[in-house]
């Protein structure tokens, strides 16, 4: 007790960056939402779409129709190619869906037709798009086990409306999976800084030469005392981690306390068993305060620019997000953002386990770095 | 004299060129100050670590207690208090804070604890300042923080290495003093300093190092015997006109007589009033002088003597 003591004490004295960082991310996601719900506007409207039926009028397609009828609001235009070209040049239209010949027969065969939409790429074509995929993905599932095209077009549309009990996709809610994925990208930094500083200058404390040869003449049991300074690390870190969940609760909402927000939690905890052991390492390397406060300030913030916390990856230069593979935060980084944008969590599991694993062998390799370096150390 | 408390036998320890302590032996006795004298760099830290196994020596046998010496020795190090040189305290703890965390590596019950850092302030004189942090304190201050860390926990043995460097004399005579109380409450206490005022003011026995060897060793009065001279006076003539020193030569006891310029040092080896019989002396022959004193040896004079070098640095 008597080390986990003064490691309290130590913390509290530097309670002051702890609370820098979290009203860092407070902040930040604070911000993020407030521009997320207004881009989420739009979904309210329907779009205005045309389409064309080449396959004559087949069950499937009208029942295609039919559903995009209930999404969109449908129109025609008059005057060939070229009108319907000016209709979506002017955004008269947001988009031109044209079901080709032979929809039907493709998808009782199990091939997927080629439906084509012609678009200015607004926002609401994105929305038709992603409509028009949900349609089609319905019709294969369906197409697998039935071969009536009634009875295909029937189901597929019962399960689109939410009447069936069978439940074929999660169904995503866009707006609030970006505030959480971007709650827990905002973490990264706070979570690497509230770490990795505290740990570095409490253990630089505790290791300074002298306070070291200290604790070394005296009757506590040395391997007993590494011990207790390691599970001090590790309790600290876990209430750090702990604090930026309920935080996120709090801040992102209820999704963080759903099955999908328990795949952003774990994501999280590994991340932080990662930055504990990046921690460590650095420790050993660091001995003076003020090593501590500059390296470490670089190691979060490069970290965190190179890495899209800050700054969404989409918008990073692809070689930089080349040489963000290197570091752990882009896998955590990476993962969120997949989390938020995949449809089916249980058919990419595999993505998602590969990620986590990358974050695991980064924090076994730091660890073990840290152990050698110290053990070389000792030596001396 | 009581129990061997320490004793080293040809303890060697070397650096990968250098013979840091070359062959040294000693006991120290129990609740004496057993004083370790030798310019920088002679071996005494050298020693005092190798004594703790915080050093892995070459060779020779370490006992504490009559119990061989060794890094898992914890019953051992339980009785032992050490204060180094440099200050070891943490910067975020206060006064209080530090005393308990360190006398917590050794005692685990919190009532006995809190009465070890009370008296542990107190014996240094540090409890007004019980809330304040390191980088309030002065200089001295801070010294006498370093030594309650290292004696909270009550040992029974204390090494002290170099604990007055760079302090105050105030806050070195209330170390001193510290030292020798712990000394009258029953403790043994090694000291090792290159002031040999220290060693004399305090210690009950001393040995002297230098260049890993002891080269010297006993109380303060047997090693002054060493240095070949009792007493020396010094003259400072008022003129040189004439010089006395072939008279001052026969007189009782004087072993050697010096003049440079106006200044004559007189060395005896023994003898009581000489310095009354000089007096009159250079009245008889009419040597007038502006000042006059007497010197008794210093363990500085004893390491010259041995050495052939001044033990200042
Ligand atoms: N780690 C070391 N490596 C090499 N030489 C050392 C080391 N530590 C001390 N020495 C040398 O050993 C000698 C004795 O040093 P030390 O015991 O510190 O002397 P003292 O404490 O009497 O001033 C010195 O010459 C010093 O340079
Ligand atoms: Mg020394």
């Amino acid at each position: 007790m008597t080390v986990f003591n003064a490691f309290l004490r130590v913390i509290r004295r530097n309670i002051g960056t702890i609370i820098l960082y979290t009203a860092i991310v407070i902040i930040f996601s604070a911000a993020n939402s407030g521009s997320n719900n207004e881009s989420t506007g739009f979904t309210a409207e329907k779009p205005d779409i045309m389409v064309v039926d080449l396959d004559n009028d087949s069950v499937l397609s009208k029942g295609f129709t039919a559903f995009l009828e209930e999404n969109a609001v449908l129109k025609n235009i008059d005057g060939g190619d070229e009108a319907v070209a000016d209709a979506l040049f002017y955004r008269e239209i947001s988009s031109l869906i044209t079901i080709p010949e032979g929809f039907e027969k493709d998808i009782v065969s199990g091939k997927t037709p080629q439906v084509e939409i012609s678009s200015p790429g607004t926002a609401s074509s994105e929305l038709t798009k992603m409509t028009v995929q949900r349609y089609l993905r319905a019709l294969k599932v369906f197409a697998e086990k039935y071969s009536d095209p009634d009875v295909i077009a029937r189901k597929a549309q019962d399960a689109l409306a939410g009447k069936t009990e069978v439940s074929m996709m999660t169904k995503l809610d866009t707006a609030s999976m970006t505030k959480v994925s971007s709650y827990f990208n905002f973490a990264a930094y706070s979570l690497m800084s509230c770490i990795m500083f505290i740990i570095c200058l409490v253990l630089s404390s505790f290791n300074s030469p002298m306070v070291h040869k200290r604790t070394v003449v005296s009757s506590m049991n040395f391997r007993k005392y590494n011990l207790h300074l390691i599970l001090s690390c590790l309790s600290y870190a876990l209430a750090v981690w702990v604090f930026f969940m309920i935080l996120g609760r709090i801040m992102a909402g209820e999704t963080v306390f759903t099955a999908r927000g328990a795949a952003f939690i774990i994501n999280s905890l590994v991340f932080t068993a990662c930055v504990l052991a990046m921690a460590f390492f650095f420790s050993t390397l660091l001995k003076e305060k003020n090593a501590v406060t500059g390296i470490i300030n670089v190691v979060t913030l490069g970290c965190s620019f190179l890495c899209g916390v800050f700054v969404p990856a989409q918008f990073l230069p692809s070689w930089v997000l080349t040489a963000a593979h290197a570091l752990p935060t882009y896998w955590y980084v990476e993962n969120n953002d997949f989390l938020a944008q995949t449809q089916s969590l249980r058919g990419d599991l595999t993505h998602y386990i590969i990620d986590l694993s990358v974050l695991a062998g980064f924090t076994v390799l730091f660890a073990a770095a840290g152990i050698i370096i110290s053990g070389i150390k000792r030596r001396e | 004299m009581g129990d061997k408390v320490i004793e080293v036998k040809d303890l060697v320890k070397e650096y990968k060129q250098l013979r840091a302590v070359d062959g040294i032996s000693f006991d120290v006795y129990e609740k004496e100050i057993f004083g370790l004298l030798g310019p920088n760099g002679s071996g005494k830290s050298t020693t005092i670590n190798s004594v703790l196994s915080l050093l892995k020596y070459s060779s020779g046998s370490i006992k504490l207690f009559g119990r061989e010496m060794t890094p898992d020795a914890y019953d051992l190090k339980r009785d032992t208090g050490v204060i180094f040189q440099d200050v070891a305290v943490f910067s975020e703890l206060t006064v209080y804070e530090n005393i308990d965390y360190f006398c917590g590596l050794y005692i685990t019950g919190k009532k006995e604890r809190k009465k070890c850092v009370e008296d542990a302030m107190e014996l240094v004189g540090i409890g007004d300042f019980r809330k304040f942090y390191p980088k309030q304190l002065s200089g001295g201050l801070l010294r006498r923080l370093n030594i309650a860390c290292g004696i909270a926990h009550k040992p029974k043995l204390i090494f002290l290495d170099e604990p007055t460097v760079a302090v105050d004399p105030q806050s070195r005579n209330n170390i001193l003093e510290g030292i020798m109380k712990l000394r009258d409450n029953g403790a043994t206490v090694v000291y090792t300093t290159h002031y040999m005022e220290e060693v004399e003011q305090i210690c009950d026995r001393i040995v002297i190092m230098d260049k890993g060897k002891i080269i010297a060793s006993g109380t303060c009065d047997e090693l002054k015997k060493l240095a070949g001279t009792e007493e020396k006076i010094t003259v400072g003539l008022k003129n040189t006109d004439k010089d006395p020193t072939d008279g001052i030569r026969k007189l009782l006891h004087v072993t050697d007589v010096f003049k440079e310029d106006s200044i004559i040092t007189v060395s005896y080896d023994g003898g009581t009033h000489n310095i009354a019989r000089l007096i009159d002396h250079l009245r008889e022959q009419g040597v007038s002088y502006s000042t006059i004193n007497s010197q008794r040896p210093t363990l500085n004079d004893v390491f010259l003597e041995l050495t052939g070098k001044e033990l200042r640095d």
